[in-house]
């Protein structure tokens, strides 16, 4: 990856002025997805290799830098689902022939891509999937409708899980590469979100669409397996561009308490003022370690469900109480609707949502403790 | 202690508290007799990963070799270190 290029985007990235964030953030911009795939940040996980490397640990580096310096933080998500979705699930699961077919695009970020796994009525109960994939001689027929899909709207490309029907045995969760223009995929119902707003959601259905048996990424009956480590990637990068973003708050946040005057003095000077500046610092570094450790760990011989449900929980609260302390420290200026901040909460909330609620996490991992329930 | 038994050792005492090792068949239906669920198989691959320095997340799986104590024994003897692949 070119380092030069990466650090020319961040420079052009650090352009718009506060003002003219709230507009940047209405909808995906084309342009905008066409300079960062310019940066080479799709194509940091190049030298990942199926046994780790440092490609994971330059993305997560990237992400983070990412979600420092860009106002758009549905630009970020959508990168890393990219990334997550498409990019590393491939390259740690697919056939060398689909790897040699997709990668590069989805590398050069000229085909965007994203993964279908949420239902109507399986969303954290996965395994309660509908769509299915039907083995019919050498091609899996799929049918079923998906939502909440990031990318979907502007997808070339979906990671499908179906559960899995060969000669009527049902084979669990199966992964399968789908083009979106393929007959019986329909990826035009979008479905508008309160934040992350830059980042296109939408509805997936599937029509009987007939997926060749050489699209399916790795073992038949795999797909949990397979979306375990690829959510693992997801919430590792998507919590270290979180990081980012609350660094940012945290540049905003000092920058105006030492400007704004009160009492004939800057407002920082108060202590319970600076106090929520210092308690969103405190998170960051907490929760970067977190982040770092974890890169540093995950493709080792650990089992890391515990600390990156514990990560994920910890910097999506911490994302939230960064944000709601950088609108306290800006007074009614932070709540002004040309103002960021509102829009930064709106898009932080779902991060208790998204890549498995943080309520279902707690659950895991008090299951995975022992704790019988 | 051979691999098998060692599997079968940490099934019953994690996951079948109520069956001794000796009486698990080497070639029962873990998924099927629901000894193993999703969350169980994570578990049973961290511990995969801790005891025999398996890179558990970075390598493709087939679930189909974890359906059975032999056939988790025979993924630990061809992937941990130092193992003929």
């Amino acid at each position: 990856m070119d380092e030069e290029q990466w650090s020319m985007f961040m420079k052009e990235l650090r352009g718009p002025g506060e003002e003219e964030e709230p507009e940047l953030r209405k909808g995906f911009s084309l342009d905008l997805w066409g300079r960062l795939s310019e940066s080479g940040l799709f194509a940091s996980l190049s030298d990942m290799g199926r046994d780790g490397g440092a490609g994971l640990k330059t993305a997560v580096r990237r992400v983070r830098e990412l979600g420092r310096t860009s106002p758009d933080r549905g630009l970020t998500f959508s990168a890393v689902t990219q990334l997550a979705s498409t990019v590393y699930c491939l390259r740690g699961f697919a056939s060398k022939e689909l790897q040699e077919r997709y990668l590069p695009a989805a590398e050069a970020g000229t085909a965007i891509g994203g993964h279908a796994i949420t239902e109507a009525a399986a969303g954290s109960d996965v395994m309660n999937m509908a769509t299915t994939a039907t083995l019919r001689g050498d091609t899996y027929v799929l049918d079923g409708t998906k939502r909440f899909i990031t990318n979907a709207p502007v997808a070339s490309t979906l990671v499908v899980y179906a559960k899995t029907v060969e000669d009527g045995e049902e084979k669990g969760l199966s992964a399968f590469l789908v083009e979106t223009a393929w007959p019986g995929v329909d990826t035009s119902r979008a479905m508008p979100t309160a934040g992350l707003r830059s980042s296109p959601i939408g509805e997936v259905l599937l029509e009987e669409v007939e997926v060749p048996t050489s699209h399916r990424i790795g073992y038949s009956g795999a797909g949990l397996l397979i979306l375990d480590q690829v959510m693992k990637r997801e919430i590792l990068l998507a919590f270290a561009g979180n990081i980012g973003e609350m660094e940012r708050l945290v540049q905003r946040s000092v920058d105006h308490v030492n400007e704004r005057e009160q009492f004939g003095t800057s407002i920082g000077s108060n202590q319970l003022v600076a106090n929520r500046i210092v308690e969103s610092q405190i998170a960051i570094e907490l929760g970067g370690a977190l982040i770092e450790s974890i890169a540093d760990r995950i493709d080792g011989f650990d089992e890391m469900t515990i600390p990156i449900a514990a990560a994920k929980i910890f910097i999506s609260e911490a994302n939230v109480a960064s944000v709601l302390n950088a609108i306290q420290v800006h007074g009614g200026n932070g709540y002004l609707e040309t103002s960021p901040l509102p829009i930064d909460l709106m898009d932080a909330l779902p991060g208790a949502i998204y890549s498995g609620s943080n309520d279902l996490l707690r659950t895991k991992i008090a299951t995975m403790l022992g704790i019988v329930n | 202690m051979s691999t098998i038994n060692e599997v079968k050792d940490y099934i019953t005492e994690k996951f079948a508290k109520d069956i001794s090792s000796e009486d698990l068949p080497s070639d029962i239906d873990l998924n099927a007799t629901g000894i193993l669920t999703s969350v169980s198989t994570v578990q049973l691959l961290g511990w995969c990963g801790r005891t025999y320095r398996i890179p558990i997340n970075s390598i493709p799986i087939d679930p189909d070799v974890l359906k059975t104590p032999e056939g988790i024994a025979k993924f630990i003897d061809s992937h941990r270190v130092g193992a003929d692949k």
